[in-house]
C-alpha cells in the first residue's frame, strides 16, 4: 500500500472510530444521520483506495466519485466534491505541500459553492477554512498537516457558538448552540488522521 | 397501515421491477440499475437529452415522463429522497446523443446537490449538461425570492416544452432558452387534505385534521401558508387560482393552459368541480384558456387535495404544449 492510500486507510478508520461522536452532535442538531454517513464516507474512501492508479488526480477523482456513490447524502456529496474539485488542480506529486494547498483550496471553494455557504454558518467550512490558512502559512507537507489538525480542531471547537443557518440546524437556531457542528468535527478527525 | 406491499423497504425496487415489466419495450434500466431508467430506444441521434430525477411516491413524477415527445432519462430515488449523483450521471451519459443534456427537475435541496455534481462529472467526460429547476410553487416563497420556491405539479409544461422542442430537433441552446421561458411563465398552488404514509415509516409524519384543509401544503408535507377548515370547492379554488393570477400578473387577453392535479386520493370528479370554477373566473378576466389537463400529474403518495397549475403561453410554447407525446403514463396525440 502507497503512504497515500496508508494515510487515507486511516481518515477511513477515524471516521469509523468517531462516528458515535458525529451521530450525538447530529442528533443534537440534525437528523442524526451523521454517523451512519461517516461510516459510507469511509467505505467509499476504501473502494477508492482499492482502485489507485498511483496517479494523484485520477486517485483523488476516483475517491470522490466512490464516496458520492456510497455517501449520496448531502454531507457525503459535499465531502465527495471536496476530492473531485482537488482533482481538478493538482499534479502529480503525492507529497508536494503545493499539491495539499491547492487541492484543499479548491476543495473548500467547491464545497463552499456546492453547499450555498461561507465561513461563520456553522459548517465544516469553519474547520476547513483554519486548516487551509495554516496550510498555506506553512514550509513543508509534514508540518503543514500538523498546524492544519490543531486549526481544523479548534475551528469545529468555535462553531459551538455559532448559529446555524443550514439544514435542519438552521430551523433550530438558538437551541443547536454550546454543541459543536457535527460536520465541522468530520473535518477535525479527518485532519487529525491526515497528520 | 392500509397498504398493499410486501416488504416495506422494497418499495421502490418491487415498483420499479414491476414498472419494467410492464413495459418493456419503452423503458429499460442502465447498467441493470433501476434507478437509472431511459428510453428503451436512448440515445435518440442527434436530439438534445432531457434527464429528471427525483425522489419516488410522486408517481406520474418523475418515471412517468419518460417517453417519446418528452423526457429521455430520470434517476429514481427512494420514497421522498434524492436519487445519487452516479445514478444521474449513469443516465445523462445514456441518453446523450452528442448534442448535450438538459436537466430538469424540482427545486430541492439533496437533487441539486446531488444533480449539480453529476452534471460536473458528466463535464469532466466532454458531456454538456444544462439544468433548469422547476421552481412553480407560489406558496413555499414569496414573490421576489422566485429562486427559493419548490418545485410541483407545474414542472408538466416544462418537461413538455422542452420534449416537444427536444424532439423537433432544436439545439441545446434553443431548448433551454424557451424552457426557460416556459418557467418563468409557469405558477402552482395546491392544497392539502390529508397527511400520507411513508411505507417505511408506516404511521403519518405529519398532520392533516379530519375535516381541515392546508393551502400550500408541499408534496413531502412541507408547511403549507394557512390551515383552515375545509371550504366548498368553489372557495379553495377561488384562493388558489387568485394566488396564481397576482403571482403571474394575469390580465384580459392573457392566453394560458392550466393542469388540475389530483395529490393521489382525490378523484377527478372533484378536480373538474374546481375547473368549473376555474373556468368561471379567467372568462370574467378576459383570459383564454387555450387548454387543460385534468387528472393525475404529481402526487404524493394517497395524500388527499389537489393542485391548480397555470402556464400563459405564446403561440410558441402553445405549438410544443399541442405537441404529440407518448410514454407509459402519458400519451397525447
Amino acid at each position: 500500500m502507497s503512504e497515500f492510500s496508508a494515510t487515507l486507510e486511516k481518515v477511513a478508520k477515524a471516521l469509523e472510530n468517531n462516528s458515535k461522536r458525529f451521530e450525538e452532535l447530529d442528533s443534537a442538531a440534525g437528523d442524526g444521520d451523521l454517523g451512519i454517513t461517516a461510516g459510507k464516507i469511509a467505505e467509499g474512501i476504501r473502494s477508492g483506495i482499492s482502485l489507485s492508479t498511483g496517479d494523484l488526480k485520477a486517485d483523488l477523482m476516483m475517491l470522490g466519485r466512490e464516496i458520492s456513490k456510497s455517501a449520496p447524502s448531502t454531507f457525503g456529496t459535499l465531502f465527495a466534491t471536496g476530492f473531485i474539485r482537488a482533482s481538478g488542480v493538482v499534479s502529480n506529486d503525492y507529497s508536494a505541500l503545493e499539491n495539499a494547498q491547492k487541492g484543499f483550496q479548491s476543495a473548500f471553494e467547491g464545497i463552499a459553492a456546492r453547499g450555498k455557504a461561507s465561513i461563520g454558518e456553522r459548517t465544516l467550512l469553519d474547520a476547513l477554512a483554519p486548516a487551509l490558512t495554516a496550510l498555506n502559512d506553512a514550509s513543508d507537507l509534514r508540518s503543514g498537516l500538523s498546524s492544519a489538525a490543531i486549526a481544523a480542531r479548534g475551528g469545529a471547537k468555535v462553531t459551538a457558538e455559532m448559529m446555524p443557518r443550514h439544514g435542519r440546524a438552521g430551523w433550530i437556531g438558538e437551541r443547536a448552540k454550546g454543541l459543536e457542528d457535527a460536520g465541522a468535527n468530520v473535518i477535525a478527525v479527518v485532519f487529525e488522521a491526515l497528520q | 397501515m392500509q397498504k398493499i406491499l410486501n416488504v416495506p423497504k422494497e418499495f421502490v425496487s418491487e415498483m420499479l421491477e414491476g414498472i419494467l415489466q410492464a413495459y418493456p419495450t419503452q423503458l429499460k434500466a442502465v447498467d441493470g440499475d433501476n434507478h437509472a431508467l431511459v428510453r428503451a430506444d436512448a440515445p435518440i441521434a442527434s436530439k438534445v437529452g432531457i434527464a429528471t430525477g427525483g425522489g419516488s411516491g410522486h408517481l406520474p413524477l418523475f418515471l412517468g415522463y419518460v417517453g417519446k415527445g418528452l423526457l429521455d432519462g430520470v434517476a429514481v430515488g427512494d420514497v421522498f429522497q434524492s436519487p445519487t449523483a452516479d445514478q444521474m450521471l449513469a443516465v445523462t451519459k445514456q441518453v446523450n446523443s452528442g448534442a448535450g443534456v438538459l436537466y430538469i427537475y424540482g427545486n430541492y435541496g439533496g437533487d441539486v446537490m446531488n444533480f449539480d455534481l453529476a452534471a460536473e462529472l458528466a463535464g469532466a467526460e466532454g458531456i454538456r449538461v444544462e439544468t433548469i429547476l422547476g421552481a412553480d410553487d407560489v406558496a413555499s416563497a414569496p414573490k421576489g425570492e422566485e429562486s427559493r420556491r419548490r418545485g410541483i405539479a407545474g414542472i408538466f409544461f416544462l418537461y413538455k416544452v422542452a420534449g416537444a422542442a427536444a424532439a423537433a430537433g432544436k439545439s441545446l441552446d434553443e431548448v433551454v432558452a424557451i424552457t426557460k421561458r416556459a418557467a418563468a411563465q409557469t405558477r402552482t398552488m395546491g392544497v392539502a387534505l390529508s397527511p400520507v404514509t411513508l411505507p417505511t415509516v408506516g404511521h403519518p409524519t405529519f398532520e392533516v385534521k379530519a375535516g381541515e384543509m392546508e393551502i400550500g401544503m408541499g408534496i413531502h408535507g412541507e408547511p403549507g401558508i394557512r390551515k383552515a377548515k375545509l371550504e366548498t370547492a368553489d372557495q379553495i379554488t377561488s384562493e388558489l387560482i387568485n394566488a396564481i393570477k397576482s403571482d403571474l400578473s394575469l390580465k384580459s387577453g392573457d392566453k394560458v393552459c392550466v393542469l388540475m392535479n389530483s395529490l393521489g386520493a382525490t378523484p377527478p370528479e372533484e378536480l373538474y368541480i374546481m375547473y368549473r370554477q376555474v373556468k368561471k373566473i379567467f372568462s370574467g378576466d378576459g383570459i383564454d384558456v387555450a387548454r387543460v389537463y385534468v387528472g393525475e400529474f404529481a402526487t404524493s403518495l394517497e395524500m388527499a387535495g389537489a393542485s391548480i397549475s397555470v402556464i400563459r403561453v405564446d403561440s410558441e410554447i402553445l405549438g410544443y404544449i399541442n405537441a404529440p407525446a407518448h410514454t407509459p403514463f402519458f400519451t397525447q396525440v
